[in-house]
């Protein structure tokens, strides 16, 4: 059920291993899944998150927090101090940290975010994949996405001679 | 553990989520992932393309061999958005007809650069997509079509013609094919006597004459509905290439009739001013007020406005102030005609 806390609208968040979180609705209402869910009036009860362990679950939850546009009273008088550059200076600075992150966790970060339908964490999270695959080798982007190559000799010839404008 | 572990998750991300990553890709780098892997040989050509090629993209070779090699490797897949700047180039006709079977469904924009021949569009480049296509730039090209012919643009928001030769009902047929235009931008668009924009939806217009003055007899103007709110023409300096002025008012309020004045201050040369009335509603006097701007700095009114005809006429408080402001302010007024008769 949601709840209410210092005036601010509250939803729990649950995920399958069993954790709840309880999180603003704004927080929750950057993930453009949960959003619907909200304006449907489906989100009475708790809403169950599928496929999202607490912990990735967490981590998301961080980066709504951090990301939620600030609003209302408190958050009024820090855009009236801070100036909106140097805001999202220090959005950009936190991001870069917060996506050091192992292999495993970014892709199911991917994941999450395209599940829950967050843009922003969607494009923080490809960018680093896409910084691999535009710098490195076929051999090293292989090994990075832990990627077999399947093709037999004469498959690959093909490919390149039909596509060679950009193996060059 | 950690790098089994690893190696499960990865290989478990769908498809579409590859698919958006490969989307944020250079489109060189986004084409070499298909000799990753078997499961990665369909991936970017499933990817809708954004083809962005201005001339910085270097590494990618002339210009026309590579966006016909670039749509060959990307077989039938989507296209989302087309923006190239380009040299006319023997290639071109084989790549327009790929382009021509395909939905684009954002943006096109095809530059040509202006020194060579206007280059001959295919008659069915944008058949396929009809209603989907939001965003249309043309720059030095030919358009045949014939007026009709072509399938109404449903979805258009924006139109940009700029030094592009399209006989003029083709034009006109394709402007009222626009449900949903918004901003027409019109730039030298050659052999243009007459624009007559047939739109309900359009709230900016944007003109700008190639043939001087001395070559042109009579070049009509209709502007859409001038009491919606959002209705801009730009650019504000005057269009002295526009003689004759078609307006469709519906005298509702003062500030209708300011608007419709401070219009008329932008074509200097005008000469026939053509009004549809559009209204029955009788207004009551005060809600007019005092809308009327000075009348002696206001161009053709001094000089050239010579003819006056308002069709549709009812005698409603706005139609008789905005007759009479024309009346007291056009010194060159040789005749005004008011009739009954409807659109």
């Amino acid at each position: 059920m949601a709840t209410r806390e210092a005036g601010k609208k509250m939803i729990m968040l649950k995920s399958p291993d069993g954790m709840e979180f309880e999180v603003e609705e704004a927080v929750a209402m950057e993930s453009q899944t949960i959003r619907k869910m909200i304006e449907d009036d489906c989100a009475d009860t708790a809403i169950l998150i599928p496929n999202i362990n607490s912990k990735i679950l967490s981590r998301v939850i961080e980066y709504c927090n951090k990301h939620v546009p600030t609003t209302g009273a408190t958050g009024a008088a820090a855009s009236d101090t801070v100036a909106p550059a140097a805001l999202a200076e220090d959005l950009k600075i936190w991001d870069a940290e917060f996506i050091k992150v192992n292999r495993a966790t970014r892709f199911d970060l991917i994941q999450a975010a395209s599940y829950l339908n967050i843009k922003g964490l969607l494009d923080l999270t490809s960018q680093t994949t896409i910084d691999t695959i535009s710098d490195n080798s076929l051999e090293e982007i292989r090994s990075f996405l832990s990627t077999k190559n399947d093709y037999l000799p004469e498959e690959e010839q093909t490919i390149r001679r039909e596509n060679q404008w950009a193996f060059q | 553990m950690e790098g089994e572990e690893d190696d499960d998750r990865i290989s478990h991300l769908p498809d579409c989520l590859l698919g958006n990553i490969v989307s944020l890709l250079p489109v060189k780098n986004a084409a070499c992932t298909m000799l990753l892997s078997r499961r990665w040989r369909h991936i970017w050509p499933s990817v809708p393309l954004d083809l962005y090629l201005d001339g910085s993209n270097r590494n990618l070779g002339s210009h026309g061999q590579s966006i016909l090699r670039i749509l060959s490797s990307h077989g039938d897949g989507p296209i989302r958005r087309f923006h190239a700047t380009i040299s006319a180039h023997k290639a071109t006709s084989s790549w327009l007809q790929i382009l021509s079977n395909q939905p684009i469904d954002d943006s096109l924009v095809l530059k040509f650069v202006p020194h060579a021949a206007h280059p001959p569009l295919p008659r069915d480049l944008l058949r396929p997509s009809a209603g989907v296509l939001r965003h249309l730039e043309l720059h030095c090209c030919c358009l045949d079509h014939q007026p009709g012919v072509a399938p109404p643009l449903q979805s258009l928001h924006y139109l940009h013609l700029s030094n592009v030769v399209i006989p003029e009902a083709s034009l006109h047929s394709m402007i009222a094919g626009c449900l949903a235009l918004r901003k027409l931008e019109l730039f030298r668009v050659h052999n243009l006597r007459r624009l007559v924009p047939c739109s309900r939806t359009l709230v900016e217009v944007y003109i700008r004459p190639h043939v001087p003055l001395e070559e042109v007899r009579k070049v009509a103007l209709t502007l859409p509905m001038l009491h919606s709110p959002n209705f801009v023409i730009t650019p504000k300096r005057p269009v002295s290439i526009i003689t004759t002025l078609i307006l469709n008012m519906k005298f509702s309020d003062g500030e209708e009739l300011r608007k419709a004045a401070n219009m008329l201050g932008l074509f200097p040369c005008l000469q026939v001013l053509q009004i549809w009335c559009l209204a029955f509603e009788w207004t009551d006097k005060h809600a007019f007020g005092q809308w009327q701007p000075a009348a002696d700095t206001i161009t053709c009114l001094n000089e050239r406005l010579k003819y006056v005809e308002l069709h549709g006429y009812y005698g409603t408080t706005g139609e008789v102030q905005f007759a009479g402001f024309l009346m007291a302010g056009a010194k060159a007024l040789r005749a005004m005609h008011a009739n009954t008769a409807r659109q």
